[in-house]
């Protein structure tokens, strides 16, 4: 497996920066998060998820596991997250993890700015340092997703 | 526990400095459970914010992928017994 990555020559730092431990527990201060339905506890399983689901066509389920980001950007995620889940082979199923994590990082580094780092997987633990107001930890049935910004200079 | 070999999968880091990356990751597992991906990951990252500065990343896992920009010379993605690990410089200091 060959991590896709592009390399950047990013010089210099702003403050703002707030460390973040995942697995935290963090009630969004707004409600009105698109799709999003209550706080999971963010257990990864142990193992990749191999079961197909049902034929039935269903909203998938979002939940916000924790998150330091506008509602605005969260539905954008949320909506992002979906339509390319979508766009995947369903049967048999596969989740094609790096490209869910390109999509929504070139995403918003385009409408957002750089710079936008995204981990997609069954099965993962992280410790990260990242820009106030840029992080999302989210589900979207079992795939866990982890979208955050560090600070750059201009 | 005894870990076996590190195998470097990719990297844009200097060789001594992959070395200390390898070296966290095995002093983290004696540690920490295998299972327990966030505190070896945080053991990881604080580490490498001590000693190189801060604006570090690590992830650590069985399953995942991941698209990310990072600092020239600072990345790494090796694999260390039943795990994964992603280690990288997001900013520059």
């Amino acid at each position: 497996m060959r991590e896709q990555q592009g390399s950047g020559d990013v010089a210099g730092r702003r403050g703002g920066v707030i460390r973040s431990l995942l697995g935290v527990e963090r009630r969004l201060a707004e409600g009105d998060a698109e799709g999003a339905v209550g706080v999971s506890s963010g257990k990864q399983p142990a193992t990749e998820g191999g079961g197909g689901g049902g034929g039935e066509e269903r909203k998938a389920v979002v939940r916000v596991v924790a998150a330091d980001m506008p509602p605005a950007l969260q539905r954008r995620a949320f909506r992002c997250a979906r339509d390319e889940l979508a766009a995947m082979p369903h049967f048999p199923r596969r989740l094609e993890p790096k490209r869910l994590a390109l999509a929504l990082k070139k995403e918003f580094d385009a409408a957002y700015g750089p710079a936008w780092h995204c981990i997609v997987g069954t099965s993962f633990g992280s410790y990260v340092t990242h820009a106030r107001g840029g992080f999302l930890y989210f589900s979207v049935d079992k795939v866990y997703i982890l979208l955050f910004r560090t600070a750059v200079e201009p | 526990m005894l870990e076996g070999k590190a195998v470097v999968e990719d990297t844009d880091m200097p060789a001594k400095m992959q070395a200390q990356a390898m070296s966290a990751a095995s002093r983290a597992l004696d540690r920490f459970d295998v299972l327990d991906c966030r505190s070896i990951a945080s053991h990881i990252k604080k580490e490498f914010d001590a000693i190189h500065g801060p604006g570090w990343q690590c992830v650590v896992g069985s399953g995942f992928g991941c698209y990310i920009t990072h600092s020239k010379g600072s990345f790494i993605y090796f694999r260390l017994e039943s795990l994964r690990f992603l280690v990288f410089k997001g900013a520059a200091a």
